[in-house]
C-alpha cells in the first residue's frame, strides 16, 4: 500500500486534523490563491462584494467537502484543479440560487461526484485564460513577496526598496547611477548586485510555481505557457 | 461625483498595472524579460536538469520522493536521481539539513548501502544522485525468494550488516521496507534512503508537527505513534523484522483492508507466526523476526548487528540469541506500558482518512538569532549524540550480552560528542551490570557429540573424551595436555565428576563401566563392572578418598577407595538417577526418578525429601552447602531448596526452557542456568532477578573459585573460557533471606564497617566490607523500628514507640573464612520510658527522641536519659526531623499535609511551607538548607527565612514521598527516583551529576552515605541493601573523560 502524497492532499489532511496548524496552513492558503480566484469571479458579473464572498465560499467548500483530498488523483497542475473545482461550484451555486428564487427542491449535484470523472469539468476557454492570467500576475506576486522577505531576513529591506525597481517588469526603473549612488555601491558593484537580484527573483517564481506542480519537470513548461498568457494578454491590450 | 480614475497602464506594453506587491512592476513586462532570460531549449528526451545532470526519465515516485534515471555528465554514467517532491517543498532551513545529512549519508560506505554521488537543490527542492540499481527493488523479486530461508537469512544479514553500519555512524534509517532494498544488475542488494524519512516530513524540532511518512506495514508502533523523529535504531531493527517476517511468510506483518485498520493491527495485535502461514518456515528465523518486531523496542533483538549474528548463527549451525517471548505476555506487558499509543493511533487515523499519511502544518518560521549554518551543524552533533545514547540504552536494557561493554564502548563515542550528563547516567547504568566476554578458546575433542567435558573444581585442568578409549586431562589456562589416562576396558567415555577437592575423579563408559582415578595415577583406583541396563549414577566424597554410586538394585553403596571397603548406605528403591555430595560431604543428594531424598552421608539416614513433580539434571549445591538447584523436568523451573531442611527457597522461571545444566556461582548467590535450547540465563537467587542471557550450547558449564571466569562453548564444537565483567560499581550484599517487609531505616557505623537496616520485624546488621549479613534482632509489634549506631561507637541503638530505645554492644568475633565478624552482646534498655523513638544526633552529641505519649521531641544531653529535657512539640504521626546544629526541626504531619518549621531558640511560632503533597525532608549539614521531597518534586528552603530556592521534578512512581539525603560533608545529596535509581546532586547549584539506575527494580526504601561520601547504601522493599561505589564509578568515569 503506497500513499499519494501532494501538497493539496496534505492541507485536506491536516484540516481534517483540526488543530491550529491546520488553520494556519488554510489562512496561507487562502492568502495564496483568492486573488485569481475573486478576480474570476469578478469578470463574470456581479458586484465586488458578493465576489469575495463567494471566494469565501468556495474555498470553504473545498476545506469542507474533502475535496482537497480527492486532488490526490489528479497528477498536474494545481491551477487547472482549482480552475476546474471554481467553475463547477460558481454553476452550482447559480442552480442553487435559482432553485431557491423558484422555491427550492432541485436537487443538488454532487460535486465531489463529478471531480472523480477522468476528464475534469468542462470550462470555457475564455474564461480559462482569464483566470490563469490572474493566475500568472499572482504567482509573481508571491515570488516579489518571498523575495523581500528574504531581504528583510537579511535586515536589508531599506537595500531591496531601491533594488525593487529593477526587479524584471520595472516600469521606468532610475538610471544605474542613481541605485548605485543610493546603496553606496560603485556601477560595477551595483550592476552584478541587480544581476543577483534577478536571478534569486526566477528562482523565486520558479519556487513557488515548484508548490503548484506535481513533478519538478513541469515547472518549465508551466513556466513557459503563463508567460505566454501574460504576453498575450499584454498584445491584446496594445492592439 | 469624481470619474473613476484609470487604471495605471505600463508605458511599455500599456497593460494594466497590478497593485499590492507588484506596485510598479508590469506582469507582462516581468514575464516576457523572464523569459528572455530562460535557458534554451534542450532536447526532447531531456525532462529537465541540474547542475552536471541530465534528467531522462521517471522511474518511480512515492510519499519520500520521486526517482529519476538521469545523466551525468561528467564523469558520464548513468545515476538515479531522487528529489524531493514539489508538494513537500521543505523551508530554506530544512533544505539546508536535508543537505548537511544527505552528505553524512554520502559518506557511508559499505558494500550493502547504495552510494551517494552527488547532493544538490533545484528551484528549491533538494535533491541526490546515487548509484542506478537497475535489478529493482526487493517488492518486485519478493516471489524469487519464496521458501529459499538460506537466502533469506544471507540477504537479511547482509541488509543488517549494512544498517549497523549506518548506525555505528549515527544515522537511523527510520523507513526500512522492501521497496527500499535494492538490486544491482548482477544481483547485489543494497539498503538505499538512509535517514531521508525524516526529510520528507516537517521537521518536529522546527514545527509543531509530527508527519508520518512511509508505509505503516513496515513502520514500528513508535514511528506511527510520536512521527519520524521518534525513529531510533531499534526502529530500524523492527524495519528489518518486517522485511524479514514478509520473504518468510509472503506477506507483510501486517495487512488491513485500510489505513485505520492497519494503524490499529501494529498497535495492537501481534503478527501471526509465518510457519502458521507458510509450512516449512525454519523455528529459529521465525523467532529472529518476531523478536525483531516486538511492540516494545527495549523487547527486540538490541541491535542490527544482533539481528546479522543471529542469523549468521543461524546459517552456521550454532544456536541463536534470540528468545521467543510469549505472545499474551508480551502485549499486555507492551499495553501496560504504552497506554497513550492506541488513542494516538486512532488520532492518526482520522488524519489519514484523506488518504495521505504525510501531515504538515504549514511552518516555515524559525527565525532564529544564530546563523542557520551553526545551528544545523550543532543539530546533527546532537543527532548523533542522541542515536548513541539510544542505542546504548537499548544494549542496556536487552539484558544481552552487550548490555555493558558494548553500551560502554558506544557511550565512549556519545562522550566524546559531548560529555552530558545523559552519558554518565548511562554509563552508571551500564557499569551496574554485568556481562560476558569470551576470552579464549579451548582444546577438546568432541568425536562423540555426547561426550562432554569436565573442568575440575579448582578450575586449573580439565578432563576431555578424545574419541577413543583414552581420554586426557588438559590445562586450563593453554589446552595443553597435562595427562593421558589409559582405561581398563574399551568403549569412549560418556562423563566425568570429580571429587570437590579436584584430586579424584570417576568417569562412567559407554559400556556403563565406573572407573575411579586419582588426577596423577596411571590406573584406575576402582573399577565397577557393567551391570546390566542400569544407568551409572556416580559421586566422590568432596575430601575423603570415597566413591557413592547405585547398583542395579537401586541402592546406594559407598566405597573407601584406598581400603576397598563397601557398605549400602541406602537401601535399594527406584532408579539412582544422579548422586551429588555436598560440598562439606555431609550429605549426599540422591535423585531417583520419581524421588528426590537428601540422606546423612555417613548414617544414611534422610535428612529431608522432597516428593512431587519429577525432578531433571544434575543438582547443583552452592559452595556453602546452604542451596541446592533443582530443575523440574516438565516446565524448565528451577527450584533453589535449602540444603538443610528441602525447603523451596526460591522458584526461577525457566523461559519454558528445561535446563541442561546448573551451576552456582561461587560466592555470590547467584546460579548459572544452559538450557536444552542453548540459553545461558544468570540469576540473582533470593530476588529471583533474572541478571543476563546470551546463546550458549549446553556443553559444560563451571566457574573458577573466584567466580569470575566460566567454561562453556562458543559453539557446539567450541569450548572456551569467558570471563564476567568485574561488578565494582554496584553489588547487592548477602542476606539470609528476603521479607515482605517495606524497609524503615538505615545507618553507617562510625567507622563505616558495619550498616544496619530494620523494618518493622527485625534489625539486620551487615558487614559493610564483605557485604554480607551477619547479625539479626527481632523486633515485636512495632509499625517502625529506628536504627542508628551510637557515634561513640560500639553499640547498635534501635527504638519503636512501644519499647523505647534499646542497645545492643557489638561485639566482633574471628571469622570462620578469617577477620572477623560481628556478633551483639545482650540488649540493654535505655532511659526510664520503655516509650519513643531515637530520631538522630546533634553535632554536639545531643540525642534527639520522639515521643509520642507526650508529644514531644525531647533532647538527651549527651546521650544522657537522666537529663532529658522537651525540645518541641510533635504530635503524633509528625515525623520530626531536627537540625544537627538544633537550631530547627521540621515536622510533617500526616494525614493532613503540613511541613513546619520551627525555629528553637527564637521560639518564633513555626512557619509552614507551601507543600502540597506528603513529603519527606532533610536539613544539611551545615543548616543552611532544608530540602522536601514530595511524590513529584524536589524543592529546598534557604535558612534561615526558608524562602524557595531551587526545585526540580521526580517522576510519579506511586511512592509515598521523595527522600533527600545529604552526604556527610554536605556536599551532595542523594535523592530517590522510581525503579530504584538515585540521582546525586550538587549541592552548590543543585545540578544532577550522576543519575545511578539499578539493572533490577528496586523499591527504594531508605538511603545512607557512607562517612567519606564514597559509597551510598540502598535498602530496598524485602531487606535487599544495594552498594554504590562512587569511588569505584568516578574512577571509570575519569579513564572515560567523563568526571564530574
Amino acid at each position: 500500500m503506497e500513499f499519494p502524497t501532494t501538497h493539496w492532499s496534505q492541507l485536506a489532511a491536516a484540516t481534517l486534523h483540526g488543530d491550529q496548524g491546520a488553520s494556519g496552513a488554510l489562512a496561507e492558503f487562502y492568502r495564496r490563491y483568492r486573488e485569481p480566484v475573486i478576480a474570476f469571479i469578478r469578470r463574470r458579473g456581479g458586484d465586488p462584494s458578493r465576489a469575495e464572498d463567494l471566494a469565501h465560499d468556495f474555498f470553504l467548500h473545498l476545506i469542507e467537502k474533502s475535496t482537497l483530498a480527492r486532488a490526490d488523483a489528479a497528477k498536474g497542475r494545481f491551477r487547472s484543479f482549482l480552475l476546474g473545482t471554481l467553475v463547477r461550484f460558481l454553476r452550482d451555486a447559480r442552480e442553487r440560487e435559482q432553485a431557491a428564487k423558484r422555491g427550492g427542491g432541485l436537487p443538488v449535484v454532487s460535486l465531489d461526484a463529478e471531480a472523480d470523472s477522468p476528464l475534469g469539468p468542462a470550462v470555457e476557454p475564455v474564461a480559462a485564460a482569464e483566470f490563469d492570467r490572474e493566475w500568472a500576475v499572482q504567482v509573481l506576486a508571491l515570488a516579489c513577496e518571498r523575495l523581500d522577505a528574504e531581504f528583510r531576513e537579511k535586515d536589508r529591506a531599506a537595500d531591496f526598496a531601491v533594488l525593487r525597481a529593477f526587479l524584471p517588469g520595472g516600469v521606468a526603473p532610475p538610471p544605474y547611477e542613481e541605485g548605485a549612488a543610493r546603496l553606496g555601491l560603485t556601477l560595477g558593484a551595483f550592476k552584478t548586485e541587480v544581476h543577483r537580484l534577478r536571478q534569486r527573483f526566477r528562482g523565486c517564481l520558479r519556487e513557488e510555481l515548484a508548490r503548484t506542480v506535481a513533478s519538478p519537470e513541469e515547472i518549465d513548461g508551466e513556466m513557459a505557457y503563463l508567460g505566454r498568457v501574460l504576453q498575450g494578454a499584454a498584445g491584446g491590450r496594445t492592439t | 461625483m469624481p470619474a473613476p480614475v484609470p487604471p495605471p497602464t505600463c508605458p511599455s506594453c500599456g497593460a494594466s498595472l497590478p497593485g499590492g506587491s507588484l506596485v510598479g512592476i508590469c506582469a507582462a513586462c516581468a514575464w516576457k524579460e523572464i523569459g528572455i532570460e530562460e535557458p534554451a531549449a534542450r532536447s526532447p528526451e531531456v525532462l529537465f536538469t541540474v547542475p552536471d545532470h541530465e534528467v531522462l526519465a521517471e522511474i518511480a515516485r512515492g510519499g519520500g520522493g520521486i526517482v529519476y534515471r538521469a545523466r551525468q555528465l561528467q564523469p558520464r554514467r548513468d545515476v538515479a536521481l531522487k528529489m524531493l517532491p514539489p508538494v513537500l517543498l521543505p523551508s530554506r532551513e530544512l533544505q539546508h539539513r536535508f543537505r548537511l545529512e544527505a552528505e553524512t549519508i554520502a559518506s557511508l560506505h559499505h558494500p550493502g548501502i547504495l552510494p551517494v554521488h552527488t547532493v544538490g537543490e533545484k528551484d528549491g527542492l533538494p535533491y541526490f544522485t546515487m548509484k542506478l540499481a537497475a535489478g529493482g527493488t526487493l517488492t518486485a523479486r519478493r516471489e524469487q525468494y519464496r521458501g529459499r530461508w538460506r537466502d533469506i537469512a544471507t540477504l537479511i544479514a547482509g541488509l543488517a550488516e549494512a544498517v549497523q553500519h549506518a548506525h555505528s555512524r549515527g544515522v537511523v534509517h527510520r523507513d526500512l521496507k522492501p521497496g527500499n532494498v535494492l538490486f544491482d544488475d548482477e544481483g547485489r542488494a543494497y539498503v538505499s534512503d538512509f535517514g531521508l524519512a525524516k526529510f520528507t516530513t516537517a521537521e518536529p524540532s522546527t514545527t509543531r508537527s509530527q508527519a508520518v511518512v512511509g508505509t505503516p506495514a513496515y513502520l514500528a508502533p513508535e514511528v506511527l505513534a510520536e512521527g519520524a523523529g521518534a525513529a531510533t535504531t531499534a526502529s530500524d531493527v523492527y524495519g528489518l523484522g518486517a522485511i524479514l517476517y514478509e520473504l518468510l511468510a509472503g506477506r507483510p506483518p501486517f495487512g488491513g483492508e485500510n489505513v485505520a485498520e492497519l494503524l490499529r493491527q501494529v498497535a495492537d495485535e501481534l503478527p501471526r507466526a509465518p510457519s502458521g502461514l507458510v509450512r516449512g518456515v525454519p523455528r529459529d528465523l521465525e523467532v529472529i523476526a518476531l523478536r525483531c518486531l516486538e511492540k516494545d523496542p527495549s523487547k527486540r533483538l538490541p541491535s542490527a548487528a544482533a539481528v546479522a549474528e543471529d542469523l549468521r548463527s543461524w546459517l552456521g549451525h550454532r544456536p541463536i540469541q534470540a528468545r521467543p517471548v510469549g505472545g499474551g505476555e508480551r502485549l499486555a506487558r507492551w499495553a501496560r506500558r504504552n497506554p497513550a499509543l492506541a488513542g494516538l493511533t486512532a488520532v492518526l487515523a482520522i488524519a489519514l482518512l484523506g488518504g495521505a499519511v504525510v501531515l504538515e502544518r504549514s511552518n516555515r518560521r524559525l527565525r532564529g538569532a544564530l546563523s542557520q549554518t551553526e545551528a544545523a551543524e550543532r543539530q546533527a552533533q546532537e543527532n548523533l549524540h542522541r542515536a548513541l545514547l539510544d542505542q546504548a540504552r537499548l544494549l542496556r536494557t536487552s539484558g544481552q550480552r552487550g548490555q555493558r561493554h558494548e553500551a560502554l564502548e558506544v557511550l565512549g563515542r556519545a562522550a566524546a560528542i559531548r560529555p552530558s550528563p545523559e552519558v554518565r547516567h548511562e554509563v552508571a547504568a551500564a557499569l551496574a551490570r554485568t556481562d560476558l566476554r569470551f576470552e579464549r578458546p579451548l582444546r577438546a575433542y568432541f568425536a562423540s557429540e555426547l561426550a562432554t567435558v569436565e573442568f575440575a573444581p579448582d578450575f586449573q585442568s580439565y578432563l576431555s573424551a578424545t574419541g577413543q578409549p583414552d581420554f586426557v586431562r588438559l590445562d586450563s589456562r593453554d589446552g595443553s595436555i597435562v595427562r593421558r589416562y589409559r582405561p581398563e576396558g574399551a568403549g569412549q567415555p560418556l562423563a566425568f565428576t570429580f571429587s570437590g577437592d579436584s584430586r579424584r575423579f570417576a568417569v562412567t563408559f559407554a559400556d556403563r563401566r565406573i572407573e575411579c582415578w586419582a588426577v596423577d595415577g596411571g590406573k584406575p583406583l576402582w573399577v565397577v563392572p557393567p551391570r546390566g541396563q542400569l544407568s551409572v549414577a556416580v559421586a566422590l566424597h568432596p575430601q575423603e578418598p570415597a566413591c557413592a554410586w547405585a547398583d542395579e538394585k537401586g541402592a546406594v553403596r559407598v566405597r573407601d577407595l584406598i581400603a576397598g571397603g563397601e557398605r549400602v548406605l541406602v537401601p535399594p528403591g527406584e532408579r539412582v538417577v544422579r548422586l551429588r555430595y555436598s560440598p562439606d560431604g555431609r550429605r549426599l543428594a540422591v535423585l531417583r526418578a520419581r524421588e528426590f531424598v537428601v540422606v546423612d552421608a555417613v548414617s544414611g539416614d534422610v535428612r529431608w525429601n522432597r516428593e512431587g513433580r519429577p525432578l531433571a539434571v544434575d543438582p547443583a549445591w552452592s559452595g556453602d552447602g546452604r542451596w541446592l538447584a533443582v530443575a523440574e523436568a516438565t516446565r524448565g523451573e528451577i527450584e533453589v531448596l535449602a540444603g538443610e531442611t528441602g525447603r523451596v527457597v526460591r522458584v526461577l522461571a525457566g523461559g519454558g526452557e528445561p535446563p541442561q545444566l546448573l551451576e552456582f556461582v561461587p560466592g555470590r548467590p547467584r546460579l548459572a542456568s544452559i538450557s536444552r535450547n542453548s540459553t545461558l540465563r544468570l540469576w540473582e537467587v533470593l530476588s529471583g532477578d533474572l541478571l543476563f542471557q546470551t546463546g550458549m550450547p549446553p556443553r559444560t558449564l563451571a566457574f573458577s573459585p573466584d567466580g569470575r571466569w566460566m567454561a562453556g562453548a562458543r559453539r557446539w564444537l567450541e569450548i572456551g573460557v569467558f570471563v564476567w565483567a568485574e561488578e565494582e560499581v554496584l553489588r547487592e550484599f548477602r542476606g539470609e533471606g528476603l521479607t515482605r517487609e517495606r524497609g524503615n531505616e538505615l545507618a553507617v557505623s562510625p567507622d563505616g564497617r558495619w550498616l544496619a537496616t530494620s523494618d518493622a520485624r527485625e534489625v539486620r546488621v551487615w558487614d559493610a566490607v564483605r557485604g554480607e549479613e551477619c547479625a539479626r534482632v527481632a523486633v515485636t509489634g512495632a509499625n517502625w523500628t529506628s536504627v542508628q549506631f551510637d557515634p561513640r561507637g560500639g553499640r547498635l541503638l534501635y527504638s519503636t514507640m512501644n519499647r523505647g530505645v534499646l542497645a545492643r554492644p557489638l561485639v566482633e568475633v574471628a571469622a570462620a573464612g578469617g577477620g572477623t565478624t560481628l556478633q551483639l552482646g545482650a540488649e540493654v534498655p535505655l532511659g526510664p520510658h520503655r516509650h519513643g523513638r531515637l530520631l538522630g544526633f546533634g553535632d554536639n552529641g545531643d540525642w534527639y527522641i520522639e515521643r509520642e505519649a507526650i508529644e514531644r521531641v525531647v533532647v538527651w544531653p549527651q546521650g544522657d536519659p537522666t537529663r532529658e529535657r522537651p525540645l518541641a512539640e510533635s504530635r503524633r504521626y509528625d515525623r520530626p526531623t531536627i537540625s544537627r546544629d538544633g537550631q530547627y526541626v521540621a515536622t510533617m504531619g500526616y494525614p493532613e499535609v503540613k511541613v513546619r518549621v520551627t525555629h528553637l531558640a527564637s521560639g518564633a511560632p513555626p512557619v509552614i511551607l507551601p507543600v502540597r503533597h506528603h513529603a519527606g525532608a532533610a536539613f544539611a549539614p551545615d543548616g543552611r538548607w532544608l530540602v522536601t521531597g514530595t511524590d513529584t518534586e524536589f524543592q529546598t528552603w534557604t535558612l534561615p527565612g526558608l524562602k524557595a530556592g531551587p526545585r526540580w521534578e521526580r517522576p510519579l512512581d506511586g511512592s509515598r514521598w521523595g527522600t533527600p539525603v545529604f552526604s556527610p560533608d554536605g556536599r551532595w545529596l542523594a535523592c530517590d527516583r522510581p525503579m530504584g535509581e538515585v540521582e546525586v546532586r550538587d549541592t552548590r547549584d543543585w545540578s544532577e551529576q550522576v543519575r545511578l539506575i539499578p539493572p533490577v527494580r528496586v523499591d527504594i526504601n531508605s538511603v545512607a552515605w557512607s562517612r567519606e561520601g564514597d559509597r551510598l547504601y540502598v535498602l530496598g522493599t524485602g531487606h535487599r541493601v544495594f552498594e554504590w561505589n562512587l569511588s569505584a564509578f568516578r574512577r571509570e568515569l575519569a579513564a572515560r573523560k567523563l568526571a564530574w
